[in-house]
């Protein structure tokens, strides 16, 4: 996550004001295997497509699956905010969503695999908004063996 | 992170610089205790600064300068040609970054570049032009077809010495580049509209805001 400095006027103000309460009573603390044991799946909130896909609506709550294997030149991005830079984007996939890096540090043994889908959703809405996209996904996640989730805010 | 906004792994085609991101985020998963609030400390290598960029500038041109199409379709507006002359000129630098990158992110709208530059000239024009889309509200097609413009735009100008930072990017989107002179006026015309989803657009999803206010 980028340094609150950094960020611009209206975005943090968003940022600082943004509701989360609500998860007060939930265990957020868990363990799990080595990482070279690992499966990972990554969650940006790019608001990442593939070209086959649908575009992001404005507000939308909804996501996006990215398959593991995907081409990045069928990756597009279609979130509405103008705030921040795309042509890090533009220029290599991995500096927002690193599944290349992935594949990379799997075939190397630091981490155990690389999940068989990803997820994208559209960053900027309340947390709890988009309950039903994260439990669709965690469910999703779940039968693909996923015990490790990287979130790639943009 | 010290990194920009778009950014979250730093530096983009720096591998070994995105593992390293990578690891220190892994890492956390070995803590006993949490939640965990973590620095990063280690920054982006300082390639560029806009000084040099505007150096490095200094009597460059684009390679080629088209001449305007015949095109029974043209916009008419000095602004509208102009856009498409500046479409045109910047094709050969967009060619060579998508041979070198492999991939483009333009595309979302479907419209074909050009197209899409019509397409703004005349709502610039008239609000009331024909979307060239039937299938999604016409202000979520404009705000595709100026999307697509500006990664045409960013991706062609940055296979360019002298664009090295997102900063200097922008800068010369919004502040040299026609295309940044239409999307002041859009933002200017959306602003003025007090209909939603125009209003939006303009008040907030046309001109970043460092470009409306630099101070912030």
């Amino acid at each position: 996550m980028a340094r609150l400095e950094e960020v611009p006027l209206g975005e943090r103000r968003m940022m600082e004001t943004l509701d989360c309460t609500g998860f007060e009573d939930r265990r957020p603390w868990v363990t799990g295997p080595a990482l070279n044991r690992r499966r990972v799946a990554l969650v940006s909130t790019a608001a990442l497509n593939l070209r086959s896909d649908a575009v992001y609506a404005r507000e939308e709550t909804g996501f996006r699956v990215i398959p593991g294997n995907v081409d990045a030149g069928d990756v597009v991005m279609t979130h509405s905010s103008v705030n921040f830079d795309r042509t890090g984007f533009q220029q290599d996939l991995n500096v927002c969503f690193p599944l290349q890096r992935l594949h990379e540090m799997a075939a190397a043994g630091e981490i155990g695999s690389v999940a068989n889908f990803h997820f994208t959703v559209s960053g900027g809405r309340p947390p709890l908004d988009l309950e039903d996209s994260a439990r669709a996904i965690a469910r999703t996640m779940r039968a693909d063996g996923v015990d490790t989730v990287l979130l790639v805010p943009i | 992170m010290p990194f920009e906004l778009g950014r979250p792994l730093g530096v983009p085609n720096d591998a070994e610089f995105q593992k390293r991101v990578l690891r220190a985020a892994f890492a956390l998963l070995d803590a006993e205790r949490g939640p965990l609030l973590i620095d990063y400390a280690e920054d982006v290598p300082q390639s560029s600064s806009p000084e040099s960029d505007a150096e490095a500038m200094n009597g460059m041109v684009c390679a080629v300068d088209f001449p305007a199409l015949p095109d029974a379709t043209a916009p008419t507006s000095e602004i509208g040609i102009a856009l498409m002359k500046e479409i045109a000129a910047l094709a050969p630098w967009y060619a060579v970054a998508v041979a070198d990158r492999g991939r483009t992110t333009v595309g979302p709208s479907g419209l074909p570049v050009i197209e899409a530059g019509k397409y703004l000239a005349a709502f610039l024009e008239n609000q009331s032009a024909p979307c060239p889309r039937d299938d999604m509200p016409a202000a979520s097609v404009l705000k595709l077809a100026y999307e697509d413009l500006k990664a045409y735009y960013t991706e062609a100008i940055t296979m360019q010495p002298g664009f090295a930072t997102s900063k200097r990017v922008e800068d010369w989107l919004f502040r040299e580049s026609v295309l940044g002179t239409a999307l002041w006026r859009l933002r200017a015309i959306c602003r003025a509209n007090e209909d939603q989803p125009y209003g939006y657009l303009g008040r907030n999803s046309v001109v970043p805001d460092r470009q409306i206010n630099p101070a912030n």
